[in-house]
């Protein structure tokens, strides 16, 4: 009568935690006997297999009680849930920018205009990441939560006064991310000569003037300023008058440098004797490259000036 | 509705009140099977695999005392109502009689 018993209790502690399994097996085995017990109407009637069967049937299955006498928590408490997958999203977009500038430095490192070897290498810097990222983020949560340092975070201090109002608009965070990843990449892209081995860096086929040596402190004053900025958005979730109109400003100073650079001599030119056949080539796309992104950057300012006046 | 979103609503509506009739049941010391039998002649029928897990839990936060006896070559684990126990079901009882007054007042007033 009691193989069956045991098969069962053994089955319920192979699902229990090694410290509780022997307390627990042996609380359910006492329950167990006494509902068997209860099912003979005399003291030497036999309860049969079948009858035993229906009792243990009746306890669930031995995963499912396990789980009912030691809960195993799961590793983000729900209430945990909204802030775990903020940081997730975080994390992917910060490995996401990561991945575009790791993409970047490929194509200059190669001289390559290859879209596919970007997405390639990009994607594999995205993959080869993203998974170190869920676990880490998920360990500390863990930690975090079973400590019970995340329940200042669940319920945070606010007022009704200090909500967005009605025309809030959010700021993307996709958007600031890659306004993270173009300023990087543009500084990466101004410096070559300081993170560029040697042999490489004379390889180059393009660079900036000698004469025009002063537009690479200009210009990383710009972008510095960008990218500051562009962390800073990332901070806050709506856009202020004020944070809009430094937004603005920075299109409208990109705006006027390249304005400046379409009347001044080359920026760029062709560095590398064995490639002065591509120094028309080269010409013409700086010639034109200002003025479309002057058009460009033209239309996205005025996008940005009509959202401006609805703060 | 459906029998199973019924099942579930009367589950979620009894699993408060569970708790109060364990502690209540928990004045004389009971073991698992004698506590189900105890509850069900009340006419609170609760399953095996929600009572014995869920008095394990109520020991463990020492709403329960909780001592092995061997009896008939048999041994049961005995529980009863801990002094913390004893001042929380004076609590939740004061408590569901005020929930209970004010539920069945409204209840009425949506028949009438």
């Amino acid at each position: 009568m009691t193989d069956l018993v045991e098969r069962y209790i053994q089955e319920v502690a192979r699902y229990l935690p090694k410290t509780q399994q022997h307390e627990i097996a042996r609380e359910l085995r006492a329950n167990i006997m006494d509902e068997i017990d209860a099912l003979a109407t005399h003291p030497d009637e036999v309860v049969s297999e079948h009858q035993i069967s229906e009792v243990l049937y009746r306890q669930g299955h031995p995963k499912q009680v396990a789980q009912s006498f030691a809960p195993q928590y799961p590793l983000i408490a729900s209430e945990d849930m909204p802030l775990y997958k903020t940081v997730l999203s975080k994390g992917a977009l910060f490995l996401f920018a990561y991945a575009i500038l790791t993409a970047g430095r490929y194509l200059v490192s190669e001289q390559s205009v290859n879209g596919f070897a970007f997405l390639w290498v990009a994607l594999g810097s995205f993959i080869d990441n993203i998974g170190i990222v869920v676990i880490v983020i998920t360990a500390v949560f863990y930690l975090l939560g079973r400590g019970g340092y995340l329940a200042q975070w669940r319920s945070p201090s606010w007022s009704p006064a200090s909500l967005p109002a009605v025309t809030a608009q959010p700021i993307s965070t996709s958007d600031s991310a890659s306004d993270v990843a173009t300023g990087v990449f543009g500084l990466l892209l101004l410096w070559t000569p300081l993170w560029m081995n040697e042999e490489t860096y004379q390889s180059l086929v393009i660079g900036i003037a000698p004469d025009m040596e002063q537009w690479r402190w200009i210009l990383s004053c710009i972008v510095a300023f960008s990218l500051i900025a562009a962390l800073y958005r990332l901070t806050q979730t709506y856009w202020t008058k004020r944070s809009m109109s430094v937004y603005i400003a920075e299109y409208l100073v990109y705006i006027a440098v390249m304005l400046t650079l379409w009347q001044s001599p080359a920026l760029v030119i062709v560095t590398n004797p064995q490639a002065e056949g591509l120094i028309p080539i080269i010409t013409q796309i700086f010639n034109h490259g200002w003025l479309v992104g002057v058009f460009i950057l033209s239309i996205i300012t005025l996008g940005l000036v009509r959202q401006w006046r609805k703060l | 509705m459906t029998v199973d979103r019924q099942h579930k609503l009367r589950l979620e509506l009894r699993r408060g009140v569970l708790i109060l009739a364990v502690l209540g049941a928990c004045k004389t010391p009971q073991y698992g099977y004698s506590l189900r039998q105890h509850l069900n002649e009340a006419g609170i029928d609760i399953d095996e695999g929600t009572l014995y897990p869920l008095i394990r839990r109520l020991a463990d936060q020492e709403l329960l005392d909780s001592e092995w006896k061997k009896t008939d070559s048999r041994e049961r684990r005995y529980y009863s109502i801990s002094a913390t126990g004893t001042e929380v079901l004076a609590q939740l009882t004061a408590d569901w009689q005020h929930l209970n007054n004010s539920l069945l007042h409204l209840l009425n007033m949506e028949d009438s």
